[in-house]
């Protein structure tokens, strides 16, 4: 089975709806998903996620993007990314940004299924195609 | 085939990748020999549903677009 690597570090929502997206789609074409979650993104993946952050540069376009979702029937990348889990896409924390941030697992809300290191992120990883989001 | 065994999954409204992963849903209980029939509105569908196509290796039997809906016709043939 071919395999998909996506390592989500933005924490911005405009960067997150593909993550969901991707991640969805490949499991819906039989592969073998697997996200790994560090950096700023591991904020919109706790029990209390952070607010929707946009970049700067396109904040006068984020009413057209909510609506344009809204009224193409999308769903949020959240429940995207649930779509995606019911179909066996695993999500990881990186446990150092996790440190870092003072998040240990039970911080964690409940797309993530563990936290880990990056070494089993590279063991899960090999052989397939790796995004950086 | 028989045509009861003959399924249509109605994705129409749905956005990429609601209909492919509507199909992917019943693949799952689908076995040799079932028809399924896609009906989505999604403009990518018609790329994404021959490239779904070729990954699993299942048969292509009809792609058709009417007036509001793509219409893919597709016969299991590659489960195991």
């Amino acid at each position: 089975m071919s395999k998909l690597s996506i390592i989500v570090y933005s924490g911005t929502d405009d960067k997150l709806i593909p993550v969901g997206v991707i991640a969805q789609g490949a499991a819906a074409m039989g592969m073998d998903v697997q996200i790994f979650v560090t950096g700023w993104a591991l904020t919109k993946f706790t029990k209390k996620p952070a607010s929707p952050v946009w970049p700067k540069e396109f904040e006068n376009m984020v009413p057209l993007l909510m609506e344009g979702m809204k009224k193409n029937n999308a769903p949020s990348w959240v429940d995207m990314l649930k779509e995606a889990k019911s179909m066996g896409v695993k999500i990881y924390a990186c446990s150092l940004m996790a440190s870092v941030m003072g998040l240990k697992k039970e911080d964690f809300n409940e797309l993530v299924d563990d936290v880990v290191g990056v070494a089993t992120f590279l063991q899960n990883s090999e052989g397939g195609q790796t995004l950086f989001i | 085939m028989s045509e009861k065994e003959k399924k249509v999954i109605d994705a129409r409204g749905l956005s990429c990748p609601g209909p492919i992963t509507n199909l992917t849903k019943a693949y799952r209980n689908a076995k040799n020999g079932d028809v399924l029939e896609i009906w989505a509105t999604d403009p990518g569908f018609k790329s994404d549903i021959k490239a779904w196509i070729e990954r699993t290796k299942n048969e292509l039997v009809d792609l058709k677009e009417d007036k509001d809906k793509i219409i893919a016709v597709i016969k299991i043939t590659a489960k195991k």
